[in-house]
Formats: C-alpha cells, sequence, structure tokens
C-alpha cells in the first residue's frame, strides 16, 4: 500500500531539517558562555576555525532531526491508501473527478481537505492515466475534459472555489457520464465524487445509469460534527405611523440549528440600507428554528436593503441573509360594472381588493363603455364584474391595452350566465346557471395548485379554498385554447386563463357576493382576490429574495440592461423577443440599471444560499448509488473507505507523533548524561547575584 | 583537638560557609596553632633594644613616659624578637579571581588566606595593612595594630572585578610603607612573570620581605572539559569557541611552564613564592607564613 499524505503542502515543512543543524554548527557560538579566569594561556594555541563550523555531535544531530522529521510527517497526515480492487492496468485509468462545489463545502473543515483529496487523486495517478476535472453544484461544468497533462488537471482543481448554490449530484454524475460517453473504451473508467456527502444533494439521482465499466467512489470530506446554525429568511411588516408619526418597518428573522452539542450563544445584527440598526442576544437551542424579532425601525424611502447576520461559525456562508423590502405604491384597479349592479354586490369585493399592501390597490369604478386608452393607462387590471365585454371602441381599446401586459379578470355571474354573453377576448363563455341550493352548495373541485394564483393555499391537506360553497354560479365552456385553473367539484369550470399577447385573461365563475354563496365569508377569499387580480396584471408580489441558481427575469423597462452582482461583476444581459433573464449565482444584492452601472438603479434583488444546504446532514457513500441504473450498480464498488476515512482510521500521525515525544525523551536523556551532561554543569562560578 | 581535626576545620569549602570574617580568622588561626607542637618560633622576648620615635598607628601603652618626660618627644620602647613589624597583603581584586570550580573562588580562598595570616599577625604583634585594587577602586588600610577589624571589614566589602593590575597594586604597597617589614602577595598571577619580576623586585629592594602565594583553581590547572564550548574571559568578556580535549595537553605545558616562570623569576630576587591550590587547607599558607615570620623576627 503506498503512502500518501492528505496535506502534502507541509511537507515543505522538512525543510526545517537544517534548523537543527544550523543551531547544531553554531551552538558554541550562541550558547551560554563557560566563563574561565583567563584565556591568556589558550590564546597561544593555535586554533582553526575551520573546525569549529564541522559536526562534532553527529548522534544528537540526527536525533534532532529525527524529531523536526517525524513532526513534520504527522502534520501531513501520511495515509496507505488502501489497495483498490483489481483495478484496472496502470496508464489505462480515465478518472473523472466531480468537484462539489456547492455552498455547504464552503465550511472551513471541508474545503481544504476536498481540495487536498481531489489533488492526491490526481497525484496518486501513473502517467498515461487520463483525468477530468468537473465542478457541480446544481449544476455541472467541466473544468477539464480528459488529459494526460496531471498539472492542467491540478491547475484546474485549484480554479474551483465553493459557491452558494445547492447540491445534485446527479448533474455532476451526469456530466461524467457524459464526458466518458464520448470515449470509445470506458474500460477502467473511474467517477470519483469529492464532496461532503449531503443527504440533501441526493435528489435527482434516480434514473441514473452509468456505462457498465464504469466505477464511482466517493470520497467523504465531510466535516466531524455537522453541527450548523444558518438564517433562513427574514419576515417583514411595515407599521403605518398615526399623526406625525413616521411610518416604521419591523423585521424578524428565522433562524435554524442542526445538530449542536449544545445550546449556543449568538448575536443578531439587523442591517438596514447599509446601518446597523438593531442586535440581539440570543440563546439558539441544539436543534430546532428559533425567531428572533429586532425593535421597529423607521421605514426608509423606496427599496430597503435588509440584512441580518449572526455570528459567524464554521460554515459563514448562511450565516447573513439578504432581502429587499420594496417601496410601496398604489396601482389602480378599474372595476367595470353594470348599471343595475345593487349598492352593496360588490362591497366585498373592493374591500379585499383594497385591503393589503405591496401593492396598495385603489379601486375605481367604471362604465364598461367609458373605457378608453387613457382610462387604461397605468391602470394595473380591470375587473368586468358580471358584464360583458364592451364593444366599438372601448373594446378595441381594452383589447390592445390586454395585448401590451394589461390584466383582464371577468366574473361571470347570473348576469353573464343567463345572456349566454360570448366574447372573443374572453377564454370561455358563461352559458346558464347552476344551482347548487338542493345539494347544499357545491365546492372547489379539482385545482391546479401549481398556477401562482393557488401559491397562498400550496400544503393545504383540503381544497385550497376551504369549506367555501357556491350555491349558484355560471356554467363556463372553455375556449378551445383555454386553461382550466380550477373546477367546481361537478366537474364545471370555475376559473379559465388565457394569454393574450403578453397579457392575461381570466374569467371566474365563482360567485364573489354574499348572496350565491358563502365564499366572502372565507379567509381565503382575500388571498384568492388579490393573487387573482394581481396574476392577470402580471405584478405578482416581488419575493423579497431568490435563491441563490434562481433565474431572474430583468423588467421589461430596461431597453440595456447592465446587471452588477454582489462581487461587482458587470452582466449584460441580451434583450431579444424575449424577456431578458440572469441566473443570480451569488449570495447578495444583484442591481439592475439603464445603460451604465451607475446612477439609480432600476431594481435591485436580494440572493440567498438555498436554504437546504444549511442541513448538512451525511448521507452514506453507498446511498449515492441508490436509484442508478442496475448494470451500472453491478459493475460498480463502492469504496467508503476514502483516503480522509482511511486517514482518520489509521491515524498514522498519532503514531509519528508518540515517536516524535519518544525521541525527545530520549534526546533529553542523552544530552543530560554522560560528557554532555558533564558539559553543562561544569562551568565557571558565575557572578554574584546571577544562577550559576 | 587533633591535628585532623583542625585541618578538617580549616578546609576551604567548611570556612566557605562562615561570614564572618573575624570569626572565621580566628578559628583558622586557633585550630592551626592549637594542632602544632609548641615551639619557639612562637618567641615572644622582653630584651630591650633600643627606643625608636612614635608613629602614627604605634600602641599608646608602649609610649616611653620617662623619656617624653626628659625630652618632650614621644619615644616607643623596642625589644629583641619584638614582631612589631609591618606586615602588608596586596591582594590582587581582578575578575579573574572570581572564579571557582569546586563552590570556593579564588577570590574568597584569597580573602580567607589574607584575613587569617593578618589574625596570625595580629597576635604576635605585628601592624597589618592592606591594599587592594578592584577595577579602578583602590582600598588602603594603613599598617596597623588596631586594624585588623578595619582590614576585615574592607576584604568582606571588596569585589572582585577588572583587570588584573598587580603591579600597580604593589606600587600603591610601596607608597604607603615607610619601613620595611613583610609584603603578601596573593593573586592568581595571570601576568608575565618578569613583570612579576620588576615590580616584586622593586619591594625587595627597599629590604621588605616578599611573599607571593600564587591562588590555582583546579579546573584552570587542568583544564577538566570534555565538550566543545565557549570560553569566555573573566578580565577582558573575549570569548573563545573550543574543544578542551585537543586543547588539554598544550594548555597543560603552558600553564606549568607559566608556574615554572615564576619560581625561577622569584627564585631570583629571593622571594618566597607559593603555589596553592584552592581546594587545599589553609595549612600550608599559614605555615609557610610563620616560617617567614620566624626568620624575619630576627630583624627588627
Amino acid at each position: 500500500m503506498p503512502l500518501v499524505f492528505l496535506v502534502p503542502a507541509i511537507l515543505a515543512g522538512l525543510g526545517a531539517l537544517v534548523v537543527p543543524i544550523l543551531l547544531h554548527l553554531r551552538r558554541r557560538e550562541r550558547e551560554r558562555p563557560m566563563r574561565f579566569p583567563s584565556l591568556m594561556f589558550l590564546q597561544r594555541i593555535t586554533i582553526t576555525t575551520a573546525r569549529r563550523r564541522r559536526i562534532t555531535d553527529l548522534p544528537l544531530l540526527l536525533i534532532r532531526a529525527l524529531i523536526v522529521a517525524l513532526t513534520v510527517l504527522a502534520f501531513s497526515r501520511p495515509v496507505l491508501r488502501p489497495k483498490p480492487d483489481a483495478g484496472p492496468a496502470k496508464g489505462t485509468r480515465r478518472v473523472a473527478i466531480l468537484l462539489d462545489k456547492s455552498m455547504s463545502m464552503g465550511h472551513q473543515a471541508v474545503w481544504p481537505v476536498a481540495l487536498d483529496s481531489a489533488r492526491a487523486i490526481v497525484n496518486g495517478l501513473s502517467a498515461g492515466d487520463r483525468v477530468a476535472v468537473i465542478a457541480f453544484d446544481e449544476e455541472a461544468t467541466v473544468e477539464q475534459a480528459l488529459t494526460v497533462d496531471h498539472a492542467t488537471a491540478l491547475a484546474a482543481i485549484g480554479r474551483i472555489h465553493p459557491g452558494t448554490r445547492g447540491t445534485r449530484y446527479g448533474a455532476g454524475i451526469r456530466a461524467a457520464r457524459e464526458l466518458l460517453s464520448k470515449e470509445a473504451d470506458v474500460t477502467g473508467g473511474e467517477v470519483l465524487v469529492v464532496s461532503d456527502l449531503q443527504r440533501s444533494g441526493s435528489a435527482g439521482i434516480a434514473g441514473l445509469t452509468l456505462p457498465p465499466a464504469v466505477n464511482l467512489r466517493a470520497i467523504n470530506a465531510s466535516p466531524k460534527s455537522h453541527g450548523n446554525t444558518a438564517v433562513t429568511g427574514i419576515a417583514v411588516q411595515r407599521l403605518t405611523g398615526t399623526g406625525d408619526a413616521r411610518n416604521r418597518l419591523a423585521v424578524s428573522t428565522h433562524i435554524a440549528t442542526r445538530g449542536l452539542a449544545g445550546p449556543r450563544k449568538t448575536k443578531a445584527t439587523l442591517t438596514v440600507n447599509g446601518r446597523v440598526s438593531g442586535t440581539r442576544e440570543i440563546t439558539l437551542p441544539p436543534n430546532g428554528p428559533s425567531s428572533v424579532a429586532f425593535d421597529p425601525v423607521a421605514l426608509p424611502v423606496g427599496g430597503v436593503r435588509v440584512i441580518v447576520s449572526i455570528d459567524h461559525d464554521s460554515l459563514p456562508a448562511d450565516d447573513v441573509f439578504n432581502a429587499i423590502v420594496p417601496a410601496q405604491v398604489t396601482r389602480r384597479v378599474l372595476l367595470a360594472v353594470p348599471p343595475d349592479l345593487a349598492a352593496d354586490e360588490t362591497l366585498y369585493l373592493e374591500r379585499a381588493l383594497e385591503t393589503g399592501d405591496e401593492p396598495t390597490l385603489r379601486i375605481e369604478r367604471r362604465n364598461p363603455a367609458t373605457l378608453d386608452a387613457t382610462t387604461l393607462r397605468d391602470a394595473l387590471a380591470v375587473v368586468l364584474y358580471d358584464v360583458a365585454v364592451p364593444g366599438g371602441t372601448s373594446g378595441s381599446a381594452l383589447a390592445a391595452w390586454v395585448h401590451d401586459g394589461g390584466g383582464l379578470v371577468a366574473i361571470a355571474g347570473v348576469r353573464m350566465g343567463n345572456r349566454s354573453t360570448t366574447s372573443a377576448m374572453l377564454p370561455g363563455t358563461a352559458r346558464g346557471m347552476v344551482d347548487r341550493t338542493g345539494d347544499r352548495g357545491g365546492v372547489l373541485g379539482a385545482t391546479a395548485l401549481e398556477h401562482p394564483i393557488f401559491a397562498p393555499f400550496r400544503g393545504g391537506a383540503s381544497s385550497p379554498l376551504g369549506s367555501a360553497r357556491f350555491f349558484r354560479y355560471a356554467k363556463l365552456v372553455p375556449a378551445a385554447d383555454a386553461q382550466v385553473i380550477a373546477r367546481f367539484d361537478d366537474g364545471s369550470p370555475a376559473l379559465l386563463e388565457r394569454q393574450e399577447g403578453v397579457g392575461h385573461v381570466l374569467v371566474n365563475a365563482m360567485p364573489l357576493d354574499a348572496t350565491s354563496g358563502d365564499f366572502p365569508l372565507q379567509p381565503t377569499y382575500l388571498p384568492f382576490l388579490r393573487g387573482l387580480v394581481l396574476h392577470a396584471a402580471g405584478n405578482a408580489a416581488a419575493p423579497l429574495w431568490y435563491t441563490a441558481g434562481d433565474g431572474w427575469l430583468v423588467p421589461s423597462a430596461a431597453h440595456n440592461p447592465v446587471v452588477k452582482a454582489p462581487s461587482e461583476k458587470l452582466l449584460r444581459p441580451e434583450v431579444g423577443r424575449t424577456a431578458a433573464a440572469v441566473t443570480l449565482e451569488e449570495a447578495g444584492f444583484y442591481t439592475i440599471f439603464e445603460g451604465r452601472p451607475s446612477g439609480d438603479p432600476l431594481a435591485v434583488v436580494a440572493v440567498n444560499p438555498a436554504a437546504r444546504e444549511s442541513d448538512l446532514t451525511q448521507m452514506a457513500a453507498a446511498d449515492m448509488l441508490v436509484g442508478i441504473g442496475q448494470d451500472s450498480v453491478r459493475a460498480t464498488t463502492i469504496s467508503a473507505a476514502t483516503l480522509a476515512e482511511a486517514e482518520r482510521r489509521q491515524q498514522i500521525w498519532r503514531t509519528l507523533l508518540l515517536l516524535a515525544v519518544v525521541v525527545l525523551v530520549v534526546e533529553t536523556v542523552v544530552t543530560s548524561r554522560g560528557w554532555r551532561g558533564t558539559a553543562a554543569k561544569i562551568v565557571g562560578t558565575a557572578p554574584e547575584g546571577s544562577a550559576p | 583537638m587533633d591535628n585532623t581535626a583542625a585541618q578538617t576545620f580549616i578546609d576551604p569549602k567548611i570556612l566557605g560557609q562562615i561570614g564572618d570574617l573575624s570569626l572565621l580568622a580566628r578559628a583558622v588561626v586557633d585550630g592551626f596553632l592549637h594542632g602544632m607542637h609548641r615551639s619557639s618560633r612562637a618567641g615572644l622576648s622582653l630584651d630591650f633594644a633600643e627606643h625608636r620615635p612614635y608613629q602614627p598607628g604605634d600602641d599608646l601603652r608602649r609610649i616611653d613616659w620617662r623619656v617624653y618626660g626628659r625630652t618632650d618627644r614621644f619615644y616607643l620602647k623596642t625589644y629583641e624578637a619584638d614582631t612589631n613589624s609591618d606586615v602588608v597583603f596586596a591582594l590582587d581584586a581582578s575578575a579573574s579571581m572570581d572564579y571557582g570550580s569546586d563552590g570556593v573562588t579564588k577570590f574568597d580562598y584569597a580573602r580567607f588566606l589574607v584575613a587569617s595570616l593578618a589574625w596570625l599577625a595580629q597576635r604576635q604583634g605585628d601592624r597589618i595593612g592592606l591594599v587592594t585594587l578592584s577595577g579602578d577602586t583602590v582600598d588602603v588600610v594603613p599598617p596597623s595594630t588596631r586594624h585588623l577589624n578595619l582590614m576585615l571589614h574592607t576584604l568582606g566589602r571588596v569585589k572582585a572585578k577588572g583587570p588584573g593590575q598587580i603591579p600597580l597594586t604593589l606600587e600603591k604597597v610601596a607608597q604607603l610603607r615607610s619601613r620595611t617589614g613583610i609584603v603578601v602577595l596573593v593573586s592568581d598571577c595571570y601576568e608575565d612573570p618578569a613583570v612579576l619580576r620588576r615590580a616584586l623586585g622593586g619591594m625587595r629592594s627597599r629590604g621588605n620581605d616578599v611573599v607571593v602565594f600564587h591562588l590555582i583553581d583546579r579546573a584552570e590547572r587542568d583544564l577538566p572539559w570534555s565538550a566543545p564550548g565557549n570560553f569566555e574571559d573573566s578580565e577582558t568578556g573575549a570569548r573563545m569557541p573550543l574543544r578542551p580535549d585537543d586543547l588539554r595537553k598544550q594548555y597543560q605545558e603552558i600553564f606549568n611552564g607559566h608556574r615554572a616562570e615564576l619560581l625561577r623569576e622569584c627564585g631570583r630576587e629571593n622571594i618566597d613564592y607559593s603555589a596553592i591550590e584552592t581546594d587545599q587547607p589553609l595549612d600550608a599558607a599559614l605555615r609557610t607564613f610563620l616560617d617567614l615570620r620566624l626568620m624575619g623576627s630576627r630583624v627588627r
């Protein structure tokens, strides 16, 4: 079994062997002098200086050099490389090194070990063996294709740094498979995954197959302790000031701890627009979530950059959390109502829409026939409340406005149902009414929960709209290109959608007043209505933060966008027929400018590492193969005995250090006995007042 | 007390544990004298010899008041075998004296020796004086029969430091004395023998009896070390990296040659030279001194 070193760089410390030699040669010059009454007679004796520079005590020198060498070797963490299982012949191996660069690899105890392991793999290859380097997190990048130039591979490893994205072993293994598949003969192929083996990264492995002759191994670089503390989220609330009092911003944060040995004291710091605005000393439990509420601060004008940080631990990347609180704006919603509308028929609708902020909605009642381009300008959405799409110029203006991005929501009620109103602009036609008073009313049935409108209701066990009952509703007939988002329990469409240009048109059959059902009395009424209108307007509430790796659509207002990343790197996304997008790779704040990166930004978004990366729970190396194709499983030998694990098991360093201590004791004995010890004792009497 | 016990008592290592020089000197001398057979060498006599003028430091009790009544001058009566002569000690207080490989330094030994000799001389009625030159400081105790305590105090106070200045010390002795007597030089004699002879010869030519006690430490005689080391000169601070094993033979030859040269040079001037090793009892030195004193008693 060959001896390799996990930290070979420390071997440079063997250069320290010259230290005992120099000390030995210069010892007489620097040691405490032996007082002698007079050198009068000694000075008459001819003494050659060459003799003084000779090594005069070789055994002692060798003993001291051995102490230094043993110490250096111990710190370089030697390990006897486990014998490979019937590996391929030398010079025929094809090794793809998958180096995990996800956020969790930034752990202080992980990344140096991972780098050393990857380098040790390359250094252990024979001449003629080919090696490739692939860096992966949620995506994989081939840093170095298969090459026999091992120095190039080492350089490629040196270029890789841990990022902020999550882990997907599947992405890396697929990239390795693609790389090896290009080879005419994959015999001797090996995929070596250097990772902390986070369990959360195993999703996506299912269904993977590797060529039969390819061997997959995992090099475990995980830390001994999986304990971690992370800031996982921020919640903000605007507090409206009364009288002359300013509006304030209340910020609370969520902190998760996992696998700590005991409670941890830390300090949470709130920074608002670059200024420290509050701190909290807290004691976190070893496991579980905690919440910290900061004192409300004065709400600055415009978008607010909020940062919450805690004292750094071994994984500092998740100890800081960024968020952007958007500026508060008020948008107009035009409510087109029929002439015969009862006074309180839209009461619930209007109150629901006007409640809430981000954005604040202002309802303006309109006669459908009065809609024109001027009226529609700057409007967020148009709600046709149980009234047909207007014709003539109003209809044309409305159609043009929707095509350019406007949002139109048609509420189909008794009037539209009884008249069977048809309009090409709507994704469906109301044909009659359904009376469910006989069976205690209908409820919502099949619902597309993945639709953004229902985002607030995801995760519920029952119907997204709860127990809302509908006694009379319009029977919708969807158009051919319409998308049915929700249906009643009798199969009748409840919500239809169609895209017109870049705008959205929706038809809703769920009665929104309190006479045809009890939906307005349900707690789901308000978030549903706001979601419905905001989605139609394409103005979904901007998230407070994005997760690293997410794509971000550049605001359409930017014609020549320049995006400044947290690292000050400038990105210039291409604006074509589709909206420009930027992949948010770094944690921090991305800022978009028009034309050049100066002046007021058009928008700012906050980016944080993937929350699941903070869970350092490790999986067994063998678990990586679960779900990989049957053929490859048979042909693959999983070696959990990685170099690091082997080093941990063998603990050669401990033996070397013990040996060094023994040799040190021997050195002490040697130097204190015999003539060496006598030399130290027979010295001249020291001057009075000093030790003899 | 038998002879062996007395010699044991005056072993330098034991004396080194006695802090009071007065007590030490008395103990040494008493032990030494009690261990000897009675001898006529102690010979005190009351035979009148002559009158001599009074000199400062003379015992007032020995003034002949009758002669004073007649002549109105002070005269002292002297007797045959009277030991009232000057004994001046020249103590080498250079830094090289502050060396001892076996606990007692040469300077300690020298102080014991001088104190003991002074006590012995005091017992015999001699006037005792002291000159030391330590660095730039000269300590002088004029000869007197009453200066024993002052002398012991001076001995206890003086520190060995600075370079060796034997000729200069002897020059101070010459300036101090107006009468002939005994000059006792206690030194490690790190000096050119010819230079030493010239300085001592000057004393001798004035009619003084001169005794040289050459103190030698065993280590400076044998150079016993084996390990290489950096040797430092006590007086000059100069350092020399040496391997004693390779130099021992040459060194011992030079050292013994130096002793032989000293003996030869002193012999030329009729100077008593006595080499004393500091691990030896003091009785040899006392005996040497007493022999000389007996001889000197014949000369007033």
